[in-house]
């Protein structure tokens, strides 16, 4: 075995005639899948008409545990004709099964595992269905967190997205998303995890909903019979892409507070390296707790940045100078345009000892907040909870 | 100032909430609101159809390989159901009832086979009716499910993959063997195996309950497709005999209750070929033979 490289198992589930049975069945797999790990994927394999979108160029990725700690990480689209002339295309996936120890040289994370194997093999059905498979070696690379992904979204609304999404994937038991997502979203969530909280999370993207596969995070598209079905479901919370309702900051959860936090950082490393430092043994109930002491943490080590060099980039707000009024009514207009970063920099600008002046920024600002709400009421413009934040930032009291 | 409503508690709401409902396929307690069990992933319609109708209903299964026609057959069995004021007719029990039928038909009217079954059981459709024969005076309440081949077929494999087949097959007072006569007559082996695994299990079922005496439950093999072999519509179990011997051995020697059919749904099949999609089978004409015959002789078996 080459140094540094990992064992990982493969298999492929398609609809075929075989030597064994015709229809849908494992049609090949590598010497490492046990009798055991066959029948799961066999039971687990989506079928006929499993893909939501008839296009033979979407995608569907997928990350389930198997038995005895191992898991499956999926990628499944559609191949050549239904063998039996039945109409419609086979449906094809290629399954990646890892052991807890192979998993966690990934750093518990299905997209660098995937990444991988697209790295070394074209993963699109070909013309002949292979009939065994090797073990394939792959070679984990980089750290436990990528300080990259978290530069990746940097417009406001992404980053209300994610904050928003964070909030419910970890809140909720089952999240159904719809609208136009992109597997993006899911890879930038499983960075800004700890690593021993990522295999609780498995998901689907663009495969019906079916009760007997048992997902956390289950990617709808744009299908509105399957979002119905799924939403009749129990337990189910549902995040729409296209217009996510914004959380307030006192009942949202601190991991999502923190990811807002991480998100704002023009320099990401400091995040990504707080993130990869956590232990092993992190626990999802250990998620709010850290996700404070981590917030808290940025912030000090910005607050100290702060002074030791004022003229960096973006420096916090200064209430002494003459330019902060100005400064502070721009924060509030952007903040009222959905900016997560104008409102984390208003939120410390009033860290201020209170007297006669910052009374009167305060006033000045719940001035210019209610002439631009005012204004916005007009031409329709409705973000109440986002108005309900910024306020209560400024009056400095709970929403 | 506060007005004064009076709001009813309506609180019966609550309880009658509150009182689990059972699945009628595996028994399993789910939430009286609930769509599909939770573990079996039956449709609950079923279970409150059965509440209300007094008689507890039968359950009949069609079985088969993947693509054996179990869809075609049982789809076009109810639409002649339906409509014949003959020996045997059958009513629908809720809307849901419908669906295969409709799927059937309106895909045959269109010069098409229905789309396969999705493996997946939430996806199957489950068909509740009840049958009246004319010699009998208490019409029957009967369930029947269309599942998918490969999804039998697993079950078969490793029981308990699939809890609503195990539970089905478990409960069920009468069984419809579909065997493709299209693949028997090109020489595979496959229909002839599958089979023997279904009668075994099935057999092996009910051995638990006669201790090892032979089944009573009564078991229709139909060769499905035999348009393609007109011998077989002359003398099924001649041809069972002949094309199939080991099935037709092991049927002998575990039931006491069997019957060898021969049925037909398309007279002619022909290939379309479509872009990027390969050969697809098209019905070139419609001449049901043989469907409702195997049928009837269940419904006057059970």
């Amino acid at each position: 075995m080459p140094a540094g490289t990992v064992p990982v198992e493969q298999a492929i589930f398609t609809s075929a005639q075989t030597m064994n049975k015709d229809g849908y069945q494992l049609v090949a797999w590598s010497p490492g899948i046990s009798a055991e790990d066959a029948r799961v994927l066999a039971v687990w394999g989506p079928a006929h008409d499993s893909m939501i979108a008839d296009d033979p160029s979407d995608v569907s990725l997928n990350f389930h545990p198997l038995r005895d700690g191992k898991v499956c990480i999926s990628r499944t689209m559609l191949g050549s004709a239904e063998y039996s002339g039945r109409g419609g295309r086979q449906v094809y996936t290629h399954c990646f099964v890892l052991n807890k120890a192979s998993f966690a040289r990934f750093h518990n994370d299905p997209f660098r595992v995937l990444s991988a194997a697209l790295a070394i093999h074209d993963l699109r059905p070909g013309p002949e269905l292979p009939t065994d498979l090797p073990t394939m070696m792959m070679l984990p690379s980089g750290p436990p967190v990528e300080p990259g992904l978290i530069r990746f979204f940097d417009s406001p609304t992404q980053q209300q997205t994610m904050v928003t999404w964070f909030h419910l994937a970890l809140t909720s038991k089952k999240l159904l998303f719809t609208g136009n997502y992109n597997d993006r979203y899911l890879s930038v969530f499983f960075n800004l995890l700890p690593v021993s909280i990522r295999p609780l999370f498995p998901f689907s993207t663009r495969l019906r909903y079916s009760p007997r596969r048992e997902f956390r995070l289950i990617g709808l598209a744009n299908d509105t019979e399957e979002q119905k079905k799924a939403a009749r479901q129990e337990g189910c919370t549902v995040f729409a892409f296209d217009s996510p309702a914004r959380t307030p900051e006192l009942s949202r959860h601190p991991w999502a507070t923190w990811v807002q936090v991480a998100l704002c950082q023009r320099e990401p490393d400091i995040a990504a390296k707080l993130i990869g430092e956590l232990p092993l043994s992190t626990r999802l109930e250990d998620l709010p707790s850290i996700g404070n002491r981590l917030r808290v943490t940025l912030s000090g080590q910005r607050r100290k940045e702060a002074d030791a060099s004022p003229a960096v980039s973006l420096p916090p707000v200064a209430l002494e100078r003459d330019t902060d009024r100005e400064e502070l009514l721009r924060l509030v207009e952007r903040s009222l345009d959905g900016d997560v970063s104008a409102l984390e920099r208003l939120s410390s600008a009033w860290g201020c000892p209170e007297d006669s002046r910052m009374e009167s920024l305060r006033e000045d600002c719940a001035k210019h907040f209610v002439s631009l709400s005012r204004k916005r009421q007009g031409t329709g413009d409705s973000r109440s909870s986002m108005a309900l934040e910024i306020l209560s930032l400024i009056l400095r009291t709970s929403p | 100032m506060t007005k004064r409503v009076l709001v009813p508690m309506e609180s019966y709401r609550l309880a009658e909430a509150a009182v689990p409902l059972s699945c009628y396929i595996c028994g399993v307690d789910n939430s009286y609101s609930t769509e599909l069990c939770r573990h079996c992933a039956a449709p609950l319609a079923l279970s409150h159809q059965a509440r209300t109708q007094g008689v507890r209903p039968q359950m009949l299964a069609v079985l088969g390989t993947a693509a054996a026609g179990k869809t075609v057959y049982l789809g076009m069995l109810l639409d002649m159901l339906t409509r014949q004021n003959g020996r045997v007719q059958v009513l629908a029990r809720g809307a849901f009832s419908i669906t295969l039928q409709q799927r059937t038909m309106m895909a045959l009217a269109q010069c098409q086979f229905p789309e396969k079954t999705p493996n997946e059981p939430d996806r199957w459709n489950w068909v509740h009716c009840q049958a009246k024969i004319n010699n009998k005076k208490q019409p029957m309440e009967l369930i029947m499910p269309d599942m998918a081949g490969e999804a039998i077929l697993e079950e078969i494999d490793h029981p308990n993959a699939y809890p609503a087949i195990h539970s089905f097959l478990d409960k069920c007072s009468a069984v419809i063997l579909l065997a493709d006569t299209d693949r028997i007559e090109r020489g595979g082996a496959e229909q002839n195996y599958f089979l023997m695994k279904l009668i075994t299990y099935l057999s092996e079922q009910d051995g638990r309950r006669n201790k090892g005496k032979k089944s009573t439950r009564p078991v229709a093999i139909v060769f499905s497709k035999a348009d393609r072999c007109e011998p077989c519509f002359d003398n099924p179990e001649l041809y069972a005999k002949e094309k199939t011997p080991n099935l037709w051995q092991q049927v002998q020697q575990r039931f006491v209750n069997y019957g060898f059919f021969a049925s037909g749904v398309a007279g002619s099949v022909g290939f379309r070929e479509e872009r990027g999609e390969g050969p697809m089978a098209v019905p070139l004409r419609i001449e049901p033979r043989g469907i409702v015959e195997p049928f009837e002789w269940l419904v006057r078996k059970v």
